[in-house]
């Protein structure tokens, strides 16, 4: 299936996604791979993945309870589903697989 | 927390494409996001990034669905701009007749309404005018209302009546003003009290309202005046010599005051006020003299809620006085200022009256009008709209609501509405000068701004919008598009003409009620014109001898003047005609049985009355020169006055008048001495000499038709050897017809109203016939293949609406025949409503009918089939 193939930042978005147990959403993730890539995230491309991760069911999506923060608005939290896990670990498994054909190099 | 809100446009900007699914999460993400910028940032950059960030939303995917977007509609208002104008073009015939038709309605139901509201206005400008009453001297058992009240009242009410705050009187006086060796006589002068200014707000320009009137020989005029005697406004100090007809007295008055000219919605109109304590020099005890009924009186009290306890206390005020000469019988009604201009018809006196009666008409007539055109427009705009199927189909194909459909129509509707009534508005503030003079007002253009005005536009607008638009959005929306532009048009329209028939229907009502009580109205203007007064007036003139020292030589002028060629008949009286009757008596006769008081107007007249004014006797004598005590007792008396004694026959019985009896001596048929509105009172026609106050004081004579020229001339020749006064004649018949002057402005007024209502009406059927027969010209034309004759053709057309004109009828005209009965009822004679009025009214809307109807389908029935069933 076309669908199922991963992008890196998808992969990036997937990865915090299955770091931040119940906590996951655009924000925090995006505010998690600011930290730990130190790049400057615009929450549009972090909702983005996640909508597509969610189409190729990667991930699952529910609605949070309502609270006083951000006006009483609902969050929608991601939780990571079995596909995407397989999918992340087919990555790193893929990856892997390639590192450890790599010749070596000394530059 | 700090207060540190992200921009409120990029949140706005992001629901106006954010589909609804997503709103609520990426606004409370972008809203946490940014508050985390806020932190790192400053809020500066945060809010730059904020709509950095509502920007790159904007992804295929989260835009809102196109079923999302209907409520967006302003982007295609122009688009329903630009299709209305090019449905006026298209139709340009239609749409002008009916845009021209809603302005004429507007334009006249405006020019109306100012006019009502004109009528309303009247003395509401007084400064606590809910307080101020006029008092009318009221007899409760015969029913008399007069403003004429006694003068006494005002001295014992202040202390009779503590509610009343304030009290004030006016009486009229004619007065000559001398000037430079000329006389120029004033009829507009006024005596009144010395708070009279402080009573009323009229607008003071020169002197101190407080004490201008409280002096002797003081006098206060209008602006037009000062500038008329002295070309000048600061006049205050100047001397203005004048002389009273009435007591022959000579004044040099001293100007105290100069007022602003009285606005015209006062029922209050004069052009010169003297001062009270003159005329107490002049007219002795009359301040005491509870039997002269001369004053008109105003009240203000301190609240409204003290009406009721002030009124429960004239019975005991006049019991008080009785010894003083005050009448048990005597009452007074309180008369709200604001009410004085169109509630006094039945309240003698002269005043300026205002007729409620006619009022309602004029109002009534507004609302045919208005709702001729409105009716006109919304036949006309659904009928054109129908035609319209297929642009409603293509706009719902490509994705148009209903709702958005519906508004279209509306918002058409509402621009062209709109443009009727501003264009009404303009026109109205063109021609109001002209419809002042013809009715003698003088609105401004600006009072067409007044609230109750911009009201009655506002609701105009709505009503019209919402019935003009109604009928297209709500039908021409139900259509299934497939339906429409497959050109399955009769499927998708129904069979909804019911509606357009009901609108005819109403059409056909209006038209033949306003035809029927415009006629109506018309015949009993001519009834009165042509009423038989009872005495004949043609040649008759009647002139006014004011003057007390000519009034002594009477006798010998009037026989000085019957020498004069020319004149047929001379004869001298104590009323002019028309009159309005000024001495009034207590009225007894022998066998009196009833306690009621009644009142029996006093007339002086000489031996030559009867025959001068064509009089005739019913019964008995005329009075003779050859009977001795005819001139001190005996009298005669009118029909009316015998019917009230309930005698059979006369036999030298008596009659009293106060305190004076007389005998009986004939019986003059009844004669109209005033206009029809008021019936002929009892009235008592005696001899009396010169000096009292009934006393002969009017020139009735009757001059030969050929020679009126040269006996007018004979007559102002000794004339002027009596008086330094211009003669001043009346021919009678022109008085009476002047009686009816502004009813019969009026009248016209109306009756042209009426006929632009009428014109409307057929203007929204010749209309809408039309377009019934476009409609139909297929139909027509395959009947004339298959061998219908024209006439045929005709004939089956023109039965549709026999069913309609025959309902209309049977509605419009009993209705037409309730009205104009209740609005006859204001008059003492009226016309009685003749069959011929209906049967009238009946042939011209059957033959507008038929001109309309048969002229548009006589076109499509005449013309080669083939026009219409090609296919174009």
């Amino acid at each position: 299936m076309k669908g199922t193939h991963l992008g890196e930042f998808e992969e990036l978005v997937l990865l915090t996604c299955a770091l931040l147990v119940n906590s996951a959403y655009s924000v925090t993730i995006g505010a998690e791979i600011e930290e730990q890539t130190g790049r400057t995230i615009t929450l549009s491309t972090v909702h983005t993945a996640l909508y597509r991760l969610e189409k190729k069911e990667f991930v699952e999506s529910y609605m949070g309870g309502s609270t006083g923060e951000r006006g009483g608005r609902r969050k929608r939290l991601y939780r990571i589903t079995a596909a995407g896990f397989d999918a992340l670990n087919q990555a790193k498994d893929i990856r892997g697989r390639m590192w450890n054909m790599m010749p070596n190099y000394k530059f | 927390m700090k207060k540190n809100k992200p921009p409120k446009w990029a949140d706005r900007f992001l629901k106006l494409f954010c589909s609804s699914e997503y709103l609520e999460e990426v606004q409370g993400d972008l809203h946490e996001w940014y508050k985390i910028r806020v932190g790192q940032k400053g809020s500066v950059r945060a809010k730059l990034l904020y709509y950095y960030d509502v920007i790159t939303y904007i992804r295929g995917f989260r835009l809102k669905r196109i079923k999302e977007m209907e409520r967006n509609n302003n982007m295609l208002l122009l688009n329903y701009l630009k299709v209305a104008a090019r449905q006026f073009k298209k139709n340009f015939w239609y749409s002008s007749l009916n845009a021209i038709g809603l302005t004429i309605g507007i334009l006249s139901s405006l020019l109306i309404s100012l006019y009502i509201l004109d009528e309303l206005s009247y003395d509401r400008f007084h400064v606590d005018h809910e307080n101020i009453y006029r008092l009318v001297n009221h007899n409760p058992k015969s029913g008399d209302k007069s403003q004429a009240t006694p003068s006494p009242w005002k001295i014992n009410m202040g202390s009779d009546f503590p509610e009343i705050k304030a009290h004030t009187r006016l009486g009229q006086d004619v007065v000559l003003i001398k000037q430079e060796g000329q006389n120029f006589l004033e009829n507009d002068f006024y005596w009144a009290d010395e708070n009279f200014m402080s009573f009323f707000s009229f607008e003071v320009l020169q002197g101190n309202r407080e004490i201008m009137l409280t002096e002797p020989n003081s006098i206060v005029l209008t602006a037009s005046k000062a500038l008329r005697y002295f070309d000048r406004l600061d006049v205050v100090g100047e001397q203005l010599p004048i002389k009273v007809y009435d007591g022959n007295k000579d004044f040099l008055m001293k100007v105290t005051g100069v007022i602003e000219d009285l606005p015209t919605n006062s029922h209050l109109q004069f052009d010169f006020l003297g001062s009270m304590p003159t005329t107490r020099e002049m007219y002795g005890k009359f301040d005491n003299w509870w039997g002269l009924n001369w004053l008109s009186s105003y009240a203000k009290l301190e609240s409204e809620s003290d009406l009721e306890s002030v009124k429960v206390k004239v019975p005991g005020f006049f019991d008080k006085y009785q010894r003083e000469g005050a009448s048990e019988t005597n009452g007074i009604i309180f008369q709200p200022l604001a009410d004085v201009r169109l509630n006094s018809s039945d309240i003698s006196g002269k005043a300026e009256k205002g007729n409620k009666d006619y009022i309602y008409l004029f109002g009534f007539v507004a609302v045919m009008i208005l709702l001729a055109a409105s009716i006109n427009y919304v036949n006309l705009t659904t009928a054109k709209s129908s035609l319209r199927g297929k642009e409603v189909g293509m706009r719902k194909v490509f994705g148009g609501t209903r709702r958005q459909v519906a508004r279209q129509f509306f918002i058409e509707c509402g621009f062209q509405v709109a443009v009727a009534l501003v264009l009404a508005m303009g026109l109205t503030m063109l021609v109001l000068p002209l419809f002042n003079e013809v009715v003698g007002k003088q609105m401004l253009p600006k009072d067409i701004f007044q609230i109750p005005v911009l009201a009655v536009l506002a609701f105009m607008f709505v009503v019209i919008l919402v019935l003009s638009g109604i009928y297209p959005a709500l039908v021409m929306n139900r259509f299934r598009p497939v339906d429409v532009v497959r050109g399955n048009m009769l499927g998708a329209l129904g069979t909804k003409s019911w509606v357009r028939k009901f609108q005819v229907l109403i059409q056909f009502c209006i038209a033949a009620f306003l035809i029927s009580s415009t006629l109506i109205v018309f015949n009993q203007m001519q009834h009165i014109n042509q009423f038989d007064k009872g005495f004949n007036a043609s040649q008759l003139i009647s002139i006014p001898v004011d003057d007390r020292g000519m009034q002594e030589k009477l006798v010998l002028i009037k026989d000085r003047m019957s020498q004069v060629e020319g004149v047929s008949q001379i004869s001298a009286s104590g009323e002019s005609l028309p009159s309005q009757m000024n001495h009034t008596l207590g009225f007894s006769w022998e066998g009196k049985t009833t306690e009621e008081n009644i009142g029996i107007h006093l007339v002086a007249i000489d031996y030559d009355y009867l025959q001068t004014i064509e009089a005739s006797l019913l019964m008995g004598r005329n009075l003779s020169k050859q009977i001795v005590s005819d001139s001190v007792a005996v009298c005669l008396i009118n029909e009316s006055a015998f019917e009230k004694t309930g005698w059979e026959s006369l036999d030298g019985k008596k009659v009293g008048f106060d305190n004076e009896s007389r005998v009986v001596a004939g019986v003059i048929e009844n004669f109209h001495y005033n206009s029809l509105h008021s019936t002929v009172a009892p009235t008592a026609y005696v001899l009396l000499p010169p000096g009292s106050r009934a006393s002969p004081d009017n020139l009735i004579l009757r001059l030969n038709t050929e020679q009126v020229t040269v006996a007018l001339d004979g007559i102002d020749e000794i004339w002027r050897e009596y008086s330094d006064q211009p003669l001043d004649f009346r021919f009678v018949d022109e008085s009476f017809a002047s009686l009816y002057g502004d009813e019969q402005k009026f009248v016209k007024v109306v009756l042209g109203f009426s006929i632009i209502g009428i014109f409307l009406t057929v203007l929204g059927l010749v209309g809408l016939v039309s377009f019934m027969a476009e409609r139909h010209s297929r139909e027509i034309s395959i009947r004339k293949v298959l061998g219908a004759t024209i006439g045929e053709v005709l004939g089956r057309f023109s039965s549709q609406f026999a069913v309609i004109f025959i309902v209309a009828m049977a509605v419009a005209l009993p209705l037409s025949y309730l009205a104009m009965e209740e609005w006859l009822r204001g008059f003492a004679f009226p016309v009685s409503i003749s069959w011929t009025v209906f049967l009238t009214a009946a042939l011209v809307s059957i033959l507008i009918t038929l001109l309309s109807v048969g002229s548009q389908s006589f076109k499509v029935a005449s013309s080669n089939p083939i026009k219409y069933l090609s296919d174009h």
